[in-house]
């Protein structure tokens, strides 16, 4: 599987899609961080600031156990609102090392922690979107080298280009949009440190 | 006389055999080398998975090639030429001048705790060789130190050569000698030596010249500090990152990254 369809045929397919439809995608599609811009992807997309939604996960001690898909979802929506910080820090350093130090193992930890493969598979990639804002917010690198580490797995991330565009047609599941929008943060990524610079 | 133990990741470490071999020219007392076991199916299966392909070619290079995979000028080959140290394995130090060498799975093996009570070292020198436990940490007399090839505290961790490149910061590139404790490169500092990056250097042939430093500092810093001349610096914990193998990826970037820096200068 890979990505063979160019990025903004990909994105015409988000582009043309419903605004309510895309309002209950905001965690896949929304806050972007400029990665469309630095891509060259137009048109901008019209989302609904996203709403922070308090959740009881980060009054937990920080730990993967403790992890669920709202939670996550209520720590990114601190990263963009740059609000409470220093809990989003703790909980990001945390996890980060976590899977620093398990990401050979991890299919196997998340079949042990979740409920579901389906269910663990979506918690992973809220994370590493997660992660990948983290990046994005702070200019760490660090967030940047796990979340290659974890696209790398095929079980986690495995977006196809063509049977994106394709689904498209008729309505993207919430798995592959959360994947396009990390292939997208991706790229912008590298762009960004290709040149020698960070985020000059 | 101050006396001390030695840790070492295998018998054949070009580093530990330099860094043993300076110690003993400058007169200190070496009461034991603990030496692991390369022949360990889990040590592999524990480093295959933190380090990956890597692991394979540090492997061709330190243990098959050994010094024939050092070429270049300034590097521990060339180093220990000059200082005119041909031991390449530490089994030699048992018939001259007649240290101990023990061997063990693991650094924290009951058989190392139980020297240790026994030896009470003033010191303890770590050349690698994984983590250590508390247990360890307690018996070593003032404590174990290490060279790190990083600067602490900013750059904790692994690949903290090419991270600073990569971060835009070559003028943090250098060596810290500092005690081991039970976080991850966390311990007090001894002494921070920065090592600018010259015109023309890879990142390869970077860290090929700064392993022998790591050898002279380590040396020089232990002595040092038995005699008195040096006090320990603690580390806050927020002041410095914790940093991990890089990716593949990443890796590419910050040698063309380090490569295009040379170009310039």
């Amino acid at each position: 599987m890979s990505n063979n369809v160019p990025l903004s045929r990909l994105w015409n397919v988000i582009a043309e899609m419903d605004s309510d439809i895309l309002d209950s995608h905001k965690f896949a599609l929304g806050y972007l961080y400029g990665c469309d811009a630095i891509l060259g992807l137009k048109p901008h997309l019209n989302i609904r600031p996203i709403e922070i939604v308090e959740n009881p996960m980060i009054n937990k001690k920080p730990a993967f156990k403790n992890m669920d898909i709202a939670g996550i979802q209520y720590l990114r929506s601190l990263v963009f609102k740059q609000a409470k910080i220093d809990v989003v820090t703790d909980w990001a350093e945390t996890i980060m090392r976590f899977l620093e130090i398990n990401h050979a193992i991890l299919k196997k930890k998340c079949t042990n922690t979740f409920d579901s493969i389906l269910t663990g598979r979506i918690t992973m990639l809220e994370l590493t979107a997660l992660l990948m804002d983290c990046h994005f917010a702070w200019h760490d690198l660090r967030y940047l080298n796990i979340v290659l580490k974890l696209m790398d797995q095929h079980w986690l991330y495995s977006f196809d280009g063509r049977e994106f565009f394709l689904e498209g047609r008729k309505h993207p599941t919430q798995i592959n949009l959360m994947q396009f929008r990390l292939l997208i943060m991706r790229e912008a990524a590298l762009k960004n440190i290709s040149g020698g610079f960070v985020y000059a | 006389m101050p006396e001390i133990c030695i840790f070492s990741p295998n018998r054949y470490s070009l580093y530990t055999t330099t860094v043993t071999a300076l110690l003993i020219r400058r007169g200190i007392k070496i009461q034991t080398i603990y030496v692991r076991n390369l022949l360990n199916p889990k040590r592999f299966i524990n480093e295959y998975r933190r380090d990956g392909s890597r692991l394979i070619t540090k492997i061709w290079k330190k243990l098959v090639l050994r010094e024939a995979g050092y070429q270049r000028v300034g590097d521990i080959r060339a180093f220990r030429e000059e200082q005119g140290i041909k031991v390449t394995d530490l089994f030699e130090f048992k018939k001259d001048p007649g240290i101990p060498v023990i061997q063990c799975n693991d650094l924290n093996d009951p058989v190392v705790i139980e020297g240790l009570k026994i030896l009470q070292p003033d010191l303890v020198i770590f050349t690698g060789g994984g983590l250590l436990r508390q247990e360890i940490l307690s018996n070593s007399g003032h404590g174990v130190i290490n060279c790190h090839m990083g600067v602490l505290p900013l750059y904790r961790g692994m690949d903290v050569v090419e991270w600073p490149i990569l971060e835009g910061n070559p003028d943090k590139l250098g060596i810290t000698v500092h005690f081991m404790d039970k976080g991850i490169d966390t311990g007090d500092i001894l002494r921070i030596v920065k090592i600018p990056p010259l015109n023309g250097e890879t990142i390869r042939s970077l860290r090929d010249r700064i392993e022998p430093i790591m050898c002279k500092t380590i040396v020089d810093t232990c002595i040092d500090f038995l005699d008195g001349k040096l006090t320990r610096k603690p580390q806050r914990i927020m002041d410095g990152k914790q940093y991990f193998k890089m990716h593949p990826t990443l890796m590419g970037i910050t040698q063309g990254l380090a490569a295009k820096d040379n170009h310039d200068q």
